[in-house]
C-alpha cells in the first residue's frame, strides 16, 4: 500500500434509474409504476448481500432531463428498514434547499436507518432547476458560498439537539431538558434559520457529507479537527484517466487547507457478463445512445481486470464509487466475481449489521459542538472555584 | 360523474402526534418518540385493525412557552415524508398521510416528494394541506415571514392548484397536453408536460417527471378551523379532519360543511369526516373510567396544568398551586399563545378566562382537575360496547365518517381500540373484515381526484 490511507477500502453503487449508462432504460423495456418499489428493492437487496458498503441516489434534475427519478432522500428512507448494513447516500442541492427541511429529512433518514445516513451535496448552476422555484437560487459567483452555508446551517442543526435531551424527568414534569436545545449560532449569507432542529440529533450525530471536490472546500467538518463548518467529510474524486485519480488524490492530501476525512474517486463500469462481453454489451447499447464522457474513468472489461483496477486505485483512495452501465447485468457480477474477491483479499473489510455509515468509512462519530462547549465552560468555571 | 353514496362503515386513522400533552411519556409503558421502531409498531397495529391511514403532523419551529422551548410535552419528530417513506417499506394497505405547509414549502418538492411517496407506496399517499403565516415560524425558512395573513389560503389554493396540474401533467399516452386553471389572482396552465403558474408571491416553471400512482392522485386532508378554512376544505378536501370529536359539535361541523359543500358544487358523498379523538376503551364501563383517570393523572401533571393555563394568561402562573382554583388576576393584555402557534388577544383571552373560572368555580374543580376536564372534551371514554354504539350514531347522523385516533401512549396506544372496540363495530357490521382494496382512495371509498373527472 502507497500513501496514508487508513481502515477498509469502500465499495458503493449509484442506483439510479436503470443504470448510468443512457440507453440502460431503454434496454430493460419500460417499468410499470406498480414495479417501482419492488425493482428498487430487489436491487438493494442483492447489493447488501454482496457486501457493497453504501447505494447513492441521485437528486432529481431540472426541467431538461426527462429521465423520471423518484426523491432521492425517500428512496433511502424506503429501504431503511429493509436493509441492515448498506449506507443509503442521498444527493441532494444545496442551492435549492431549504436547509431546515433538508437537515429533518437527513437527519429523519439516519434515524430510521439506525446510522446509515450519508448526503453527496449538490450545487450547480441549472437555470432549468432554478426556474422551478419561486426565489431565486444563488447566481454561479455565489454557488460555492451558499453551499457552505447551508452545510453548516444543515450540520449546526443536526448538533442543535444534544444527544441527551430527552430526560424524561417526571418529578418536575419535563419531558426535555432546554439547556440541551440551541438556537444556531450558524447563518448564511443569504439566508438565516433560528433552530433547533425539529428532529433529534440523528443516530451518527453528522450523518456523513460528501461533496465533490470544488463543490466545497476539503475539510474534515469536524469541529474538533479545525474542519470548515460547511465541509464535506468524503470528497468525490472525479477524473477521466486511472492516472488523473491518484494526481487529484495526492493534492487533496497535499492541500494547505485541512485534509479531508476520506477520498472516494468516481468509477463507470460495463463488465463482462455470461451472455456478452463488455465490449459487445458496450457496442449494443451504444447503437441505442451513445454514452458520452461524464468527466469520470470508465472501466470496461471483465471482473478480473475491475479487482486488479480496485487494488491499484486501493494505494491511492479510500474507496469508490461504482456506476453501473446498466445496474440488472452489472451488479449482479459485482456481487458475484468482484466483491467476494475483494473480501477474500482483506482489501475491503467484512459487512456487520451493528456499524454505521461513519463506522464502514473509518469515521469517528462527532461530539456535539454545544455540548463540547458546555463542558469546556464547565471545566473552566470548576477551575475558578 | 356520479358520486357513489358513502357506504355505512366506519374508518379510523391514527395520529403520531409527536407534540402536545396528549401523549403519556412519564410511565414505564411509554416508549421512545425517535426511534423508528415506534413508528412501525403503531403502523403495523393500525394495518392489522384495517385502519385507513397513519398520519403525521409537521413541526417547522419547536414549540415555546413564555418566550422559551416548551419543555413538558414530547417533542422532536421527523421529516413526514422521510418517515413516511420508511414505513411504506413495511406495510402493505395503510395509508400515508403527510402534512405539508403551504407557505413553507414549495410547489415542486410538495409535487414531487408527495409523487415519490404515492409512487413508493402503491398509491396510499395523503397530503394534509396546511397553511400559517407567522414570521416566527419562518424565521427558519429562506423566505421568513413573506405571506400576507389576507392571502394565506389564496396562496394555499395557487399552490395545491399548482400542485393537482403537476400531477395532471404526468406523460400520459393520447392525453391533453394543454390545460389550465385561472384562479383569482394567479394563472397556472401546462403544456408538454411543463407547468407554469405564478402568484403575488413569485412564479414557477416546472417539468412534471413521474408517473401517476394506481390512486391518481394523493387524497387531499385538510383541518382549517376558521372561515376561511372551512370554504377551503369544501372546495378541496376529500378527507376532512376535524377538531371537534363531541357528538354536538361533529353534528354542527357536518351541517355547516354540507352547506359549504353545496355552495361550493360538491356533494357530502365525496368527502369523508374524520374528527380528531383521544378513545379510551376497555372490557368494561368501569375499567375505562379507571383508565381515563390514569390517563389523566400522567397526562395532566401539576406543571402541564399551570402551564396550560399560561397559554391563555399570558403571563407566569407559578405562584399559584395547582390542586388549589384557577388565578384570580386577568391574563395579561396583547398575550400570545405560541405554544399553539396561535394569538389570543385581550379582550378574548379575558372572555375566555371568565369563562373557565365560571365553569371551574361551579364544579369546585382545580386547576389541575379543570385542565384535565378539557382534555375530556376530545376523548371518548367507555366499555367497547357502548362506545362501538356511540360510533353508530355519529355514523347514522353523518357527524363522522371515521375518527383520526391520536394515542395516549406511544407504541402500544392502539392495542385496545384494535383487540376490543373493533370486534364490537364488526358486530353492528359497521366495520370491514378486510381492505377493500390496495389504494388509499380504495380504502376510503372515495371518487376520483377532482381534476381527474
Amino acid at each position: 500500500m502507497g500513501d496514508s490511507v487508513g481502515g477498509a477500502f469502500v465499495v458503493g453503487v449509484a442506483l439510479d434509474g436503470d443504470g448510468a449508462h443512457p440507453a440502460a432504460r431503454a434496454s430493460r423495456g419500460a417499468v410499470p409504476a406498480s414495479a417501482i418499489a419492488r425493482m428498487l428493492t430487489a436491487r438493494a437487496l442483492l447489493a447488501e448481500r454482496a457486501g457493497l458498503a453504501f447505494l447513492s441516489f441521485e437528486d432529481v434534475r431540472g426541467a431538461s432531463s426527462t429521465d423520471a427519478q423518484l426523491d432521492a432522500v425517500q428512496r433511502a428512507a424506503f429501504l431503511a428498514p429493509l436493509t441492515r448494513s448498506i449506507g443509503l447516500v442521498a444527493t441532494v442541492d444545496a442551492l435549492r434547499a431549504e436547509p431546515f427541511h433538508l437537515s429533518a429529512q437527513l437527519a429523519s433518514l439516519d434515524i430510521a436507518s439506525r446510522g446509515r445516513a450519508g448526503w453527496i451535496v449538490r450545487a450547480d448552476d441549472d437555470v432549468d432547476a432554478a426556474a422551478e422555484l419561486p426565489w431565486e437560487p444563488a447566481p454561479g459567483d455565489a454557488m460555492v458560498g451558499e453551499a457552505r452555508d447551508v452545510v453548516a446551517v444543515v450540520r449546526a442543526l443536526w448538533d442543535s439537539w444534544e444527544d441527551d435531551a430527552v430526560i424524561r424527568d417526571a418529578p418536575t414534569g419535563r419531558y426535555l431538558d432546554r439547556e440541551r436545545l440551541h438556537s444556531l449560532d450558524v447563518t448564511g449569507e443569504r439566508f438565516s434559520v433560528a433552530g433547533p432542529s425539529i428532529v433529534p440529533r440523528p443516530a451518527q450525530g453528522q450523518p456523513v457529507v460528501l461533496a465533490a471536490g470544488g463543490v466545497l472546500a476539503p475539510g474534515t467538518g469536524n469541529p474538533g479537527e479545525g474542519g470548515h463548518e460547511g465541509a464535506a467529510d468524503i470528497v468525490l474524486l472525479e477524473a477521466e484517466a486511472e492516472q488523473g485519480i491518484g494526481e487529484l488524490a495526492r493534492a487533496a492530501r497535499a492541500s494547505p487547507a485541512p485534509a479531508p476525512a476520506r477520498l472516494i474517486a468516481e468509477l463507470e463500469v460495463v463488465l463482462d457478463t455470461e451472455d456478452a462481453t463488455a465490449a459487445e454489451r458496450l457496442a449494443l447499447l451504444d447503437r441505442a445512445a451513445s454514452w458520452r464522457s461524464t468527466g469520470r474513468a470508465r472501466y470496461r472489461g471483465g471482473a478480473a481486470g475491475l479487482i486488479a483496477l480496485l487494488e491499484r486505485l486501493a494505494t491511492v483512495v479510500d474507496g469508490v464509487r461504482l456506476h453501473p452501465a446498466v445496474i440488472d447485468d452489472d451488479l449482479p457480477v459485482l456481487a458475484t466475481a468482484v466483491l467476494p474477491f475483494l473480501r477474500e483479499r482483506e482489501l475491503t473489510g467484512p459487512s456487520s449489521p451493528e456499524t454505521t455509515l461513519r463506522g464502514v468509512l473509518g469515521l469517528e462519530r462527532p461530539v456535539n459542538r454545544f455540548e463540547a462547549a458546555r463542558l469546556a465552560v464547565g471545566v473552566v468555571s470548576g477551575d475558578s472555584s | 360523474m356520479t358520486i357513489r353514496p358513502r357506504p355505512r362503515e366506519f374508518g379510523f386513522g391514527v395520529f403520531f402526534q409527536a407534540v402536545n400533552s396528549s401523549t403519556v411519556w412519564n410511565t414505564p409503558e411509554s416508549g421512545s418518540q425517535t426511534d423508528f421502531d415506534s413508528f412501525r409498531r403503531l403502523a403495523e397495529t393500525a394495518e392489522r385493525g384495517l385502519f385507513r391511514a397513519f398520519f403525521l403532523g409537521e413541526g417547522l419551529r419547536l414549540r415555546e412557552h413564555l418566550g422559551r422551548i416548551h419543555d413538558l410535552d414530547v417533542a422532536g419528530r421527523p421529516d413526514a415524508l422521510t418517515q413516511l417513506s420508511a414505513l411504506a417499506a413495511v406495510t402493505e394497505r395503510l395509508g400515508l398521510v403527510a402534512t405539508l405547509n403551504t407557505t413553507y414549502h414549495d410547489v415542486a418538492p410538495i409535487a414531487h416528494r408527495l409523487s415519490t411517496l404515492d409512487l413508493l407506496s402503491g398509491g396510499r399517499a395523503g397530503w394534509n394541506v396546511v397553511t400559517t403565516d407567522n414570521a416566527w415560524t419562518g424565521a427558519n425558512f429562506r423566505r421568513g415571514g413573506y405571506l400576507d395573513h389576507a392571502d394565506r389560503y389564496r396562496h394555499a389554493q395557487f399552490v395545491l392548484s399548482t400542485v393537482r396540474e403537476l400531477w395532471d401533467a404526468a406523460p400520459e399516452p393520447g392525453g391533453p397536453d394543454d390545460a389550465g386553471e385561472i384562479l383569482e389572482g394567479a394563472a397556472v396552465g401546462r403544456r408538454d408536460g411543463i407547468v407554469e403558474a405564478a402568484d403575488a408571491y413569485g412564479g414557477v416553471r416546472i417539468r412534471s417527471r413521474l408517473p401517476r400512482s394506481p390512486q391518481e392522485h394523493p387524497v387531499i386532508f385538510q383541518a382549517g378551523d376558521s372561515p376561511e378554512g372551512r370554504d377551503f376544505a369544501a372546495r378541496n378536501a376529500e378527507v376532512v379532519f376535524t377538531a371537534h370529536p363531541g357528538f354536538d359539535e361533529a353534528v354542527a361541523y357536518a351541517r355547516d360543511l354540507e352547506t359549504r359543500l353545496a355552495a361550493a358544487g360538491r356533494s357530502r358523498d365525496e368527502v369523508r369526516l374524520y374528527p380528531s379523538a383521544e378513545i379510551i376503551v376497555a372490557p368494561t364501563a368501569d375499567e375505562a373510567e379507571e383508565q381515563r383517570r390514569w390517563v389523566r393523572e400522567h397526562q395532566i401533571g401539576p406543571q402541564t396544568a399551570i402551564a396550560y393555563l399560561e397559554q391563555l394568561w399570558g403571563t407566569d402562573l407559578s405562584a399559584y398551586d395547582p390542586d388549589g382554583p384557577l388565578p384570580d388576576v386577568d391574563p395579561v393584555s396583547d398575550s400570545t399563545g405560541e405554544t399553539r402557534g396561535t394569538m389570543l388577544h385581550g379582550r378574548r383571552a379575558k372572555r375566555l378566562a371568565d369563562s373557565w373560572r365560571e365553569r371551574a368555580g361551579a364544579q369546585g374543580l382545580s386547576i389541575r382537575q379543570f385542565v384535565a376536564q378539557l382534555a375530556d372534551a376530545k376523548s371518548l371514554v367507555g366499555s367497547a360496547v357502548d362506545l362501538a354504539a356511540r360510533i353508530e350514531r355519529y355514523l347514522d347522523a353523518g357527524a363522522a365518517d371515521g375518527f383520526i385516533v391520536s394515542p395516549y401512549l406511544v407504541p402500544s396506544g392502539l392495542d385496545d381500540i384494535v383487540e376490543l372496540l373493533i370486534p364490537e363495530l364488526r358486530e353492528r357490521g359497521i366495520y370491514p373484515s378486510e381492505y377493500a382494496g390496495d389504494t388509499l382512495r380504495d380504502n376510503l371509498a372515495l371518487p376520483a381526484p377532482l381534476t381527474r373527472r
